[in-house]
């Protein structure tokens, strides 16, 4: 019960917590930019306002346009909620991680909905292009996710996460894990479906005021779910091995919680920070080098199909 | 009571008989109203019997006297439906009632074009023969309702004879068909000769040694495998479901493609129990082919309809990757729940393959056209419509809790986590082809319901389609969600058909599973509640919020107009069908080598003859010299 009740005060922290992560993306790439850059808590001040804007729906709209955003972040804190930060065997089952990977297909499919509901042509540009890229790293992280499967027989997030199996095949999944949360993150250079410059901000253009609030708000959780996951898999055994030692449950898998987060959180600002290095890739290079890296999982699967 | 069940089996019977004899002595829409209103009603009599059958694990049975005069040589005919013939009267039942009803109000748009006599007497016959062929327990009527079943099929296709591409591919599904059943005759009749009885109870008595075996393994995947559109056998389900008017395509991809992998497992798993690791990596790599090849083909189609018929060949592909898996995986209990995820799958797909056509049906009702670059925005007039569409699209992307999720997550979990390479690399495939699914749906519901309005579409003349048409879109949407959610009221009785089938010892996996399945349960109630909550507050912010409504936005230019700006259909996907272009050349070579050399034979041949008269006595010559070889074959070797 209390280790339930861990897990969804996570989950509620994390919410909190996403735009003060997001303020703190945001200064260190105006840093690197040679940049002063917003306060820390911009991005909260961003919310507050546009849940205070007046609401323009597009004459075109269907009662989808209004939905959609509702549906993608509903969608985004359940993935949230099933993510083990406490490391503990309370909420997850046999192929959450498959959940998870669907939740997070859902979240983008919902928000892209919404942008076609609207009617605006850049919304269905964006849409095109967001779901190419959906589909490209779906094959990349499929077979990431076959390689895990081999190597721990299990498809458990906790249980991926406590096992501690070192080998060549493991670390180059962890790898391309860190790569999908890369592309799934939808910065620079993955952006293709956002590109302001080119179809302004293409799905969320006639999003306003609350819905453009509540999409903003579900992208930067997909970001930061991509940014856990990796964490969870990769950095989770290191984490158990290090708070094996401490006797008491309840500290132990607030002690995880609270690692896990802070890695999720330096994760979610280190691929931050290596996109502002980019800039955006056309929509075909952007699938080109996804296919390229496509190689990195499937070494990683034949290396662990051969038992490395 | 159960006497009164059982005798409900014939009544079903009767009833379509009915539906098929008498309504054609009426004229024009009156046949067809009767026949749609007998057809459904014995659809509901299917639905709640299998229901009987299925949840209670009962064998309902009813003897039917045959006259004397007949001169058959036998006195009665039994009508026998077990458990696993329950599983697909049920999706029979249900497409059945939904299509006929549907059926109302759209086949009346062919009134004074088509043939409606004709309709109302071949329809309920379609729907009679599959009926009959999944409560025999009898191998001669089995092929007897097979032929009966392609047939009418045949003429159900070629329902709008006056256009060529109809004919055409009508003629193309029959001789792919026959050629088909040609094997599947073969083998059946070879068994029946070898076993000196016709009944299915006999047949699982026989011992094979391996030659006949692997024969009959290569006979029957290639002559159900031509039935269920299963790669390299495939090229005539993408011309034929396009052509039939909607509601009988919804029948075939839902329903009639589905009776193959019911052979299969009846025959080729059940009663002759062949090799099952043979048959499992078989029917595992031709499904994961299938999935494959079908779902990148839909990525680049333009006709709606065409599109989901390919669709239906990559969906077919992962009922057969689950079900070739889980045989593959035997006697480990992985296997158990690979199978029944794959038969789960098939009432799945059919219910939400089924919508699907409905829904390009009700948009072929309204506007006229299929072809998804001159549609758009249609979800501003037909919003039950849409809504049906959007949620079957969602459904069959696999997006959770609808019901594609549960099925397609257990085929991948169980094929990922057995430890056999070949599943587990056919796995990944899996979900990338989940992906691609999601990729070309989201295409549909955009060029569809979303996007702009095409040239062709007037707001004056669409708006939703009539009472019929909305209520079995309705109801179709509706179990797309309770399936979702209420997963395992099908899963279990499916589950325990195959553990008596297969006889495995699946105590632990079943404990394992529902242990799993509960915590699913959990996570969807969170889903739901978050869902509701946040639609919650999406009314209230409608409420709070000033609200303004604008013309939409194109960067403050008067000339971009936003029709003008709409992405064509079909440059949606180019950059990934260029990237990922090797499939396509796959493709090409798949039909340089194999399809059109084989295709082209056949035409070839009937075209030399000129008529199909001499091709059918060709075949039955064929098919004597077959049945001569495997005998011999049986008795020598």
């Amino acid at each position: 019960m209390l280790t339930n009740l861990l897990a969804a005060l996570c989950v509620i922290f994390v919410v909190l917590l996403i735009p003060i992560i997001d303020g703190f993306e945001r200064r260190i790439r105006a840093r690197i930019q040679s940049r002063i850059g917003p306060p820390l808590k911009q991005t909260y001040y961003d919310l507050v306002k546009l849940f205070r804007k007046e609401l323009l729906i597009p004459n075109t709209a269907s009662r989808l346009f209004i939905l959609a955003p509702f549906i993608s972040i509903s969608t985004s804190i359940t993935a949230l909620a099933i993510i083990p930060y406490t490391l503990n065997n309370s909420i997850g089952f046999e192929g959450d991680l498959i959940l998870i990977v669907y939740l997070m297909i859902f979240a983008s499919i919902a928000t892209l909905l919404g942008g076609l509901a609207s009617g605006n042509p850049f919304a269905e540009v964006s849409s095109s292009r967001e779901l190419t890229l959906v589909m490209a790293s779906e094959l990349f992280l499929g077979l990431t996710i076959a390689t895990l499967a081999v190597k721990y027989g299990s498809l458990s997030l906790v249980k991926i996460s406590t096992a501690i199996v070192v080998s060549p095949s493991v670390i180059l999944a962890y790898m391309a894990l860190a790569y999908y949360a890369f592309i799934k993150s939808s910065r620079t250079p993955y952006d293709i479906a956002e590109a302001e410059p080119e179809i302004a901000s293409g799905y969320a253009i006639e999003f306003s005021g609350p819905l453009l609030a509540i999409t903003i708000l579900s992208n930067l959780m997909k970001r930061f779910i991509a940014s856990s996951l990796f964490t969870v898999i990769s950095l989770g055994p290191l984490i158990a091995l290090l708070t094996m030692p401490i006797a008491n449950d309840v500290l132990r898998i607030s002690v995880n919680a609270m690692l896990t987060i802070l890695l999720s959180i330096a994760t979610y600002l280190v691929l931050g920070s290596i996109s502002t290095t980019y800039g955006r890739y056309r929509v075909r290079h952007a699938v080109e080098a996804v296919k390229k890296c496509s190689i990195m999982p499937l070494i990683s699967l034949m290396l662990a199909l051969l038992g490395l | 009571m159960l006497e009164i069940i059982n005798e409900s089996l014939i009544s079903i019977l009767i009833i379509l008989l009915a539906a098929s004899f008498v309504s054609p002595l009426m004229r024009g829409a009156k046949s067809l109203t009767t026949s749609s209103l007998l057809t459904s009603a014995a659809s509901i009599l299917m639905i709640l019997l299998s229901l009987e059958a299925l949840l209670k694990d009962l064998t309902l049975t009813a003897e039917l006297a045959i006259p004397a005069f007949l001169n058959l040589g036998v006195t009665s005919y039994s009508l026998i439906l077990d458990p696993l013939s329950a599983i697909f009267t049920l999706i029979l039942g249900l497409i059945g009632f939904t299509a006929s009803i549907y059926g109302l109000s759209y086949i009346r748009r062919y009134l004074g074009v088509g043939n409606l006599t004709l309709y109302s007497f071949i329809y309920p016959a379609f729907i009679l023969s599959m009926y009959l062929l999944l409560t025999t327990y009898d191998v001669i009527a089995f092929i007897i309702f097979w032929e009966l079943m392609t047939i009418t099929a045949f003429f159900l296709i070629s329902f709008e004879r006056e256009k060529e591409v109809a004919r055409r591919a009508a003629l193309k599904y029959l001789i792919m068909s026959y050629s088909g059943s040609g094997l599947i005759i073969v083998s059946l009749m070879a068994l029946v000769v070898l076993c000196g009885s016709t009944s299915y109870l006999d047949l699982s008595k026989l011992k094979f040694n391996d030659a006949l075996q692997y024969t009959l393994i290569t006979f029957l995947t290639i002559g159900f495998g031509i039935k269920s559109a299963l790669v390299p056998m495939h090229s005539w389900l993408p011309d034929a479901h396009p052509e039939a008017p909607s509601n009988v395509s919804a029948l075939l991809s839902g329903v009639m493609i589905k009776m193959a992998v019911y052979g299969l497992i009846r025959f080729a798993i059940q009663l002759l129990s062949l090799n099952h690791y043979v048959l499992g990596l078989i029917l595992a790599s031709l499904g994961i082919a299938s999935a494959l090849f079908g779902s990148i083909m839909a990525l680049i189609q333009i006709d709606s309809k065409k599109l989901m018929a390919y669709s239906s060949v990559g969906q077919i592909g992962y009922v057969f990757l689950a079900i070739g898996g889980g045989l593959t995986l035997y006697p480990d209990p992985l296997s158990i729940i690979a199978i029944s995820a794959g038969i789960l799958h098939v009432v799945n797909h059919a219910i939400f393959k089924g919508l699907l056509f409905l829904t390009a049906g009700s948009i072929i009702y309204r506007t006229g056209s299929r072809d998804l670059n001159k549609l758009g925005g249609l979800a501003r007039y037909m919003p039950i419509t849409t809504s049906s569409g959007l949620i079957a699209s969602l459904a069959i992307s696999g997006m959770p809790p609808l019901n594609g999720f549960v099925s397609k997550w257990l085929i991948i979990i169980s094929l990922l986590i057995s430890g056999n390479s070949i599943l587990t690399v056919y796995a990944a495939i899996a979900i990338f082809v989940s992906a691609l699914t999601a990729g070309y749906f989201m295409k549909y519901l955009s060029r569809a319901f979303l996007a702009n309005p095409g040239p062709s579409i007037k707001g004056e003349d669409i708006m939703e389609v009539p009472l019929p048409m909305a209520i079995s879109e309705a109801i179709l949407a509706a179990l797309c969600v309770l399936l979702g959610v209420y997963f395992q009221a099908l899963l279990m009785p499916i589950l325990r058909v195959f553990n008596t089938i297969l006889s495995v010892d699946s105590e632990t996996v079943i404990d394992l599973l529902l242990s799993n399945a509960f915590k699913l349960l959990q996570s969807f109630a969170i889903i739901l509640m978050i869902m509701a909550a946040s639609s919650t507050i999406a009314l209230c912010l409608l409420r709070i919020s000033r609200i303004r409504i604008t013309p939409v936005w194109t960067f403050g230019s008067r000339d971009l107009i936003p029709q003008r700006l709409s992405l064509d259909s079909s440059s949606y996907y180019t950059e990934f069908t260029h990237t990922y272009s090797f499939g396509y050349e796959l493709r090409y070579y798949l039909y340089k080598f194999i399809i059109d050399p084989l295709t082209n034979a056949f035409m070839r041949f009937v075209s030399y003859y000129n008529n199909i008269d001499t091709y059918l006595y060709f075949t039955l010559v064929i098919l004597s010299i077959f049945i001569t070889a495997l005998i011999v074959i049986a008795v020598v070797i």
